[in-house]
């Protein structure tokens, strides 16, 4: 494993370090590396400082290696293993308890408010890091889930813009919890 | 475009880009959460209009949700006297009941025998007329009058 290290400049002209093996976390970044056309520093003129120190934390634990998410997904049962012919239990079960710990780990990485998301999903996008980019999409899926309209403005802190002709239009669905009309 | 994480300027959400609304779309499975997140603003509607189409347009898609019954005893008038509101019944979240708001108030005395891919079969008897609607882009199609079917 190499331990070279890539400078990233951020929108606002600060620079931050990063190890190679973790700035390959993104398929942005790895073609830059790979391309051979790096040149001392990157510049990533889409993303602030305020956010950069939080995407190499990812990527510093991600280390390159972008399944991570997908094995969570799986349960933590790596498909691979099933068919060795020496399947090691006790490596199973380390993976496990792996799995569990990056979870924590993820929880934790991931409380924050909805502009810091914002942002994160921008730039998890910019930079191809796939399973920063599930993990932000799905936090911001899950501000959605089962609430309405109203709620999900408030949630992001946006202003309905639609003219009152259009809301007028609108199909609204409403959760009906009055038992008015119950089966009989 | 504004860099992510631009301090000092807040984060507008309706700005968000298509391509990362389509994705947090596709993690919605339930339709009503879909009609919901689309009715947020304009930018969110008219990004979703396109996937809209889509779904629409493809049955693959559409099995990306769960059915929504229409319950035809919850067909109500509603305090706007030009339309009405339906009750949906969703399969998958324990049988909650959803109000679908803001539908023509024809289709209250009119009967619907079936449905296929989204698409309903709405029968007016007094005219007497058929038409195909969808509910949720509110398109509507006629059909040919009933006196052409032979064995109607």
């Amino acid at each position: 494993m190499s331990s070279t290290k890539i400078f990233l400049k951020s929108s606002d002209d600060k620079t931050f370090e990063i190890d190679e093996t973790a700035a390959r976390a993104s398929e942005t970044l790895k073609n830059i590396i790979d391309g051979g056309c790096l040149d001392g520093v990157i510049p990533l003129p889409n993303v602030s400082s305020n956010i950069l120190p939080k995407v190499i934390e990812y990527c510093k634990k991600h280390g390159g290696d972008n399944g991570s998410s997908k094995k969570i997904a799986n349960g933590g049962v790596d498909k691979d293993k099933e068919i060795l012919p020496d399947y090691d239990e006790e490596e199973d079960k380390r993976e496990k308890v792996r799995v569990d710990e990056l979870k924590k780990w993820e929880e934790e990485y991931m409380d924050f408010d909805q502009q810091v998301l914002y942002d994160l999903m921008l730039a998890a996008n910019y930079l191809h890091i796939k399973g920063l980019l599930d993990l932000t999409v799905e936090k911001a899926a899950s501000m959605i889930r089962g609430r309405t309209p109203d709620q999900i403005r408030e949630n992001f802190n946006i202003n309905s813009d639609f003219t009152p002709e259009e809301e007028e239009e609108m199909i609204l669905i409403e959760d009906e919890w009055d038992d008015e009309w119950a089966f009989d | 475009m504004a860099a992510a994480g631009e301090p000092h300027k807040p984060k507008d959400w309706s700005e968000l880009p298509k391509d990362l609304i389509v994705l947090i779309t596709e993690r919605l499975s339930a339709y009503a959460d879909h009609v919901r997140f689309s009715s947020v603003c304009f930018s969110w509607n008219s990004a979703l209009a396109r996937s809209d189409e889509l779904i629409n347009h493809s049955p693959s898609l559409q099995h990306q949700y769960f059915p929504l019954l229409v319950l035809p005893n919850r067909l109500k008038d509603t305090e706007d006297k030009n339309r009405c509101s339906w009750g949906l019944l969703s399969l998958t979240e324990n049988g909650k009941i959803y109000k679908l708001h803001g539908l023509p108030k024809e289709f209250r005395s009119m009967h619907c025998p079936g449905s296929s891919h989204g698409w309903l079969v709405i029968v007016d008897v007094a005219t007497p007329s058929i038409n195909i609607f969808n509910p949720f882009t509110r398109a509507q199609l006629p059909l040919p009058p009933m006196d052409t079917f032979r064995s109607m």
